[in-house]
């Protein structure tokens, strides 16, 4: 009887599991789903192996191909999807990872990752959709002005939200 | 089998905890109601008041959940101006037409990127803290012989600047001195020759072997560091293996080829940092990074946006920045549980195993999201089969159960408080608690009984000295002389005849039948705690079994027999014979905590131990040792004993393995400390613990009628 410090196999199956719905969402184009294919693969050794910067570096690339499908102009119910799938797969590998540390391979998980999971499904996919309404409503591109206004905004938001 | 170990009733209330160690206000309370039947359960006594208590952590700076009153004016500012933007994108007309807004957009959209970009990274170069978690599994007290060396090794190769060098020089200093002792007693010179020859090389043919520990071996290099970190070994590392090989061959005992492989399932230790058990609420950083994220997305959305039609890049911030908003407002709710465990069966015999299963309720108003409990599974237990961890989430009134198996040691293992972790849904506020059962669960373990047939221990312990007829008057048969009654004298020894005759008190003497008088010396100083491996038996256990059998068959004999520990604290059992004193015996084996197989604080002092025994141990004592000999002070203890004419025999379990460099190490050592001592004429049986203890002392005895 060993305790072995990695996340379970079947945890690192659910983490996958949205990034696969982001690759679904980036096939719109070439570029996007190749960088999201390699970030899925990086993220996967690394939730495997337990390593957190892996974890990250492969989300960067998974994110990298969203913002190369938003350039190339993806509708933004996909670039949400996209987007939210992958928060969601970092924070789940991330989740898995620390359970794995703590509680190493053996332990039973899978509720505690499930509902890290639904979790934040549900807060990325309520914000996109709240942002998806407003600019559903809006009416063709924006003004300079407006974009001056809201990315001061956000920033002074982002700030005050910096852990 | 098992013995009921409860304490009368009266004892309960007065026991009650040493209360300077503030308790979580969980599971503390009446609990007590439903405790199963079957998990024996007694107040916490000396047994676990050597188990740490549970203090409170100054809560850290910060461990409350982030919050947006952190930077008020920057979120209220932030706040307004998107409100503004977002009414001014769906039409309304709150936005005033600037001059210039395409150059000022560029600007902060470089801006917001630039300084996306730097949170993002920090994402790279940020610790995520948690709580840690003890490798309960594992027998928390052992470990393995000669790890000290493995480190060192490790360190010689991979640790940065002089620490490297350090510690070659220490491995290098502590393997030149046992070669010289080795080199010394093969070549019969005195130890300043040995020395000698080290230095020239002329020890051995092995011209690397000669060379490291005449100081030119190889230093470590950037390749070796290079190789360490692939797992490969170093040539520092090849060199030193090539030498304790060499030295191997010039002790007998040792079988310089073994090699053990070292698997993934053969654990070589266990993470037993005891930390203390501390009561903590923390930040674990887990998000940071993730707002730089955001910005990085809304920057070159908004730009996106601007120059195209679709503004999917917007929206997919939002995503990224809704989480961030998740992070407040998720809340971590103190858990407030209750802990039950049960025992499957509540008492069994070595070697058994035994079922635990550990209910956890959340007895409190809120849901726990992401609930994570550690069993603490008492030092000296091993699990066998399932994990005493789990992870879930508890709404109010569910319970988690978790269910694992344990090997039953000798003992009475007194359960440690259970490691309750909760964290709020996104995991940014972990709150750290140490929760008991409502009663402590005991498991308790005898001895198996020893069948009394004759143990072959007996014939070189009782020819040694024997059922000796003395010339001193004491009690006994035959009547040795009469002399004036004194105080004290025991009521039948009095010469009742002479009373009646004369009315003076005398006392008769008969001659005294000297038995042998054995005293066992069990080593259970820290170094005696020790296995191959983390999840094998330790010498102790081992050693505690030799004692139960040359105990029981000492007794049957009719010898008398005493009992003693090398450890901090006292343990003292003067000889006497018959069952009475096997029972005596044998319940201090079984229950003194000196024998609970925990590894004690103190260290034992040579000196010290010889005044005491020499003080304590009559005269005509002979002592068996028991001791895996995996350090020096026993070996030097015991051949001083001797010398000082009380016949020793010292029986040693061989708890040393041949996985690494430093395990072949600590064998050659222990190899080495046997011949010295059996050059000191001191009887040793190396016991290799695969075999019964009955085949070794017969090899022994040949050995040593040889």
């Amino acid at each position: 009887m060993r305790v072995h410090r990695r996340p379970a196999r079947e945890t690192v199956g659910l983490a996958l599991a949205p990034g696969v719905v982001v690759l679904l969402c980036l096939s719109v184009t070439a570029t996007g789903v190749a960088a999201g294919i390699v970030g899925l693969a990086v993220v996967g050794i690394g939730t495997d192996r337990g390593r957190r910067n892996v974890v990250t570096a492969g989300c960067g690339l998974l994110f990298a191909g969203v913002l190369l499908a938003g350039i190339d102009g993806a509708p933004p119910t996909l670039a949400l999807f996209a987007a939210a799938g992958t928060v969601v797969t970092w924070t789940t590998a991330h989740h898995a990872v620390g359970l794995g540390t703590q509680l190493g391979r053996e332990a039973p998980v899978r509720r505690s990752v499930a509902m890290h999971l639904a979790g934040a499904t549900i807060a990325t996919l309520c914000a996109g959709g709240l942002a998806l309404g407003v600019f559903a409503a809006a009416s063709g591109a924006l003004p300079p002005s407006v974009l001056v206004v809201l990315l001061v905004g956000i920033g002074a938001v982002v700030y005050a939200l910096s852990p | 089998m098992s013995a009921d170990d409860t304490v009368p009733d009266d004892a309960v209330g007065t026991d009650e905890d040493t209360t300077e160690v503030p308790r979580p206000e969980t599971g503390s309370a009446d609990g007590s109601g439903d405790a199963d039947a079957r998990a024996r359960t007694t107040p916490r006594d000396e047994g676990d008041s050597r188990a740490p208590g549970i203090t409170d952590a100054p809560f850290e700076e910060g461990a409350e959940m982030p919050s947006l009153r952190d930077h008020p004016l920057a979120a209220l500012v932030g706040s307004v101006a998107i409100l503004l933007g977002l009414g001014a994108a769906v039409g309304l007309d709150l936005v005033p037409t600037l001059d210039n807004a395409g150059g000022m957009v560029t600007t902060v959209v470089l801006g917001v990127l630039l300084v996306g970009v730097w949170l993002a990274t920090r994402q790279f170069f940020a610790t995520v803290s948690q709580a840690e978690t003890r490798d309960v599994e594992y027998h928390g007290s052992i470990r393995v012989p000669g790890a000290e060396y493995d480190d060192l090794l490790h360190e010689a190769t991979a640790a940065l600047g002089t620490r490297r060098a350090t510690a070659r020089g220490e491995l290098l200093s502590r393997v030149r001195e046992t070669a010289v002792t080795l080199v010394g007693a093969a070549d019969g010179v005195s130890p300043d020759a040995a020395r000698e020859r080290i230095e020239d090389g002329t020890w051995t043919d092995d011209a690397e072997a000669a060379a490291l520990l005449a100081d030119q071996g190889p230093t470590v290099s950037v390749t070796d560091q290079i190789r360490a970190a692939t797992g490969r070994p170093s040539r520092f590392g090849v060199a030193l293996d090539r030498t304790v090989a060499e030295l191997a061959t010039l002790v007998s005992g040792v079988d310089a080829a073994a090699r053990e492989a070292p698997g993934d399932t053969r654990p070589e230790a266990a993470d037993t940092r005891a930390e203390e058990r501390v009561r903590r609420d923390r930040r674990t950083g887990r998000w940071t990074g993730l707002a730089g994220v955001g910005l990085l997305t809304v920057g070159v959305g908004l730009y996106a946006s601007w120059s195209t039609t679709e503004p999917s890049l917007v929206v997919a911030a939002a995503a990224v920045v809704g989480a961030a908003g998740y992070v407040f407002l998720s809340s971590a709710p103190d858990p407030d549980v209750r802990v039950k465990r049960t025992l499957e069966p509540a008492g069994a015999a070595p070697d058994e195993t035994v079922t635990v299963t550990l209910s956890v309720t959340n007895v409190g108003d809120a849901l726990l999201p992401d609930l994570r409990v550690v069993d603490g599974v008492p030092d000296g237990l091993v699990v066998a089969d399932g994990s005493p961890r789990a992870a879930s989430a508890l709404r109010p009134g569910e319970s988690l159960t978790v269910s694992y198996a344990v090997t039953a040691v000798r003992g009475r293992h007194v359960f440690d408080p259970v490691q309750v972790i909760a964290r709020d849904a996104s995991g940014a506020v972990e709150r750290e608690r140490h929760v008991r059962s409502g009663e402590p669960t005991v498991l308790t373990c005898e001895l198996e009984l020893v069948a009394d047939e004759s143990i072959p221990v007996h014939s070189q312990t009782a020819q040694r000295v024997g059922r000796v007829a003395t010339d001193s008057g004491g009690s006994g048969v035959e009547l040795h002389s009469v002399r004036e009654y004194r105080r004290g004298d025991p009521l039948n020894r009095i010469d009742w005849n002479r009373v009646a005759s004369t009315g003076e008190f005398a006392t008769q003497q008969f001659r005294e039948e000297h038995a042998a008088t054995v005293v066992l010396l069990v080593d259970a100083s820290a170094p005696a705690h020790v296995a191959p491996r983390a999840d094998a038996r330790s010498a102790i256990e081992w050693e505690l079994d030799a004692a139960d059998t040359v105990l029981a068959s000492l007794i049957t004999d009719g010898d008398a027999v005493g009992l003693t520990a090398l450890a901090p604290a006292e343990c003292w059992l003067p000889p006497r014979g018959g069952k009475g004193q096997q029972a005596r015996a044998r319940n201090l084996l079984e229950t003194d905590p000196i024998f609970d197989g925990r590894r004690p604080e103190g260290d034992i002092y040579e000196d010290i131990e010889a005044r005491r025994l020499r003080r304590e141990l009559p005269a005509d004592a002979q002592l068996v040792v028991f001791s895996p000999l995996c350090d020096d002070t026993v070996a030097s203890l015991a051949r001083r004993l001797h010398a000082h004419g009380y016949p020793v025999t010292v029986i040693s379990p061989d708890v040393t393995g041949s996985a690494t460099v430093g395990q072949r190490l600590a064998t050659v050592e222990r190899a080495e400390r046997i011949s010295r001592l059996r050059r000191a004429t001191v009887r040793v049986v190396d016991w290799d613990t695969d075999r019964p203890l009955a085949a070794a002392l017969a090899a022994a005895e040949r050995r040593w009628s040889a």
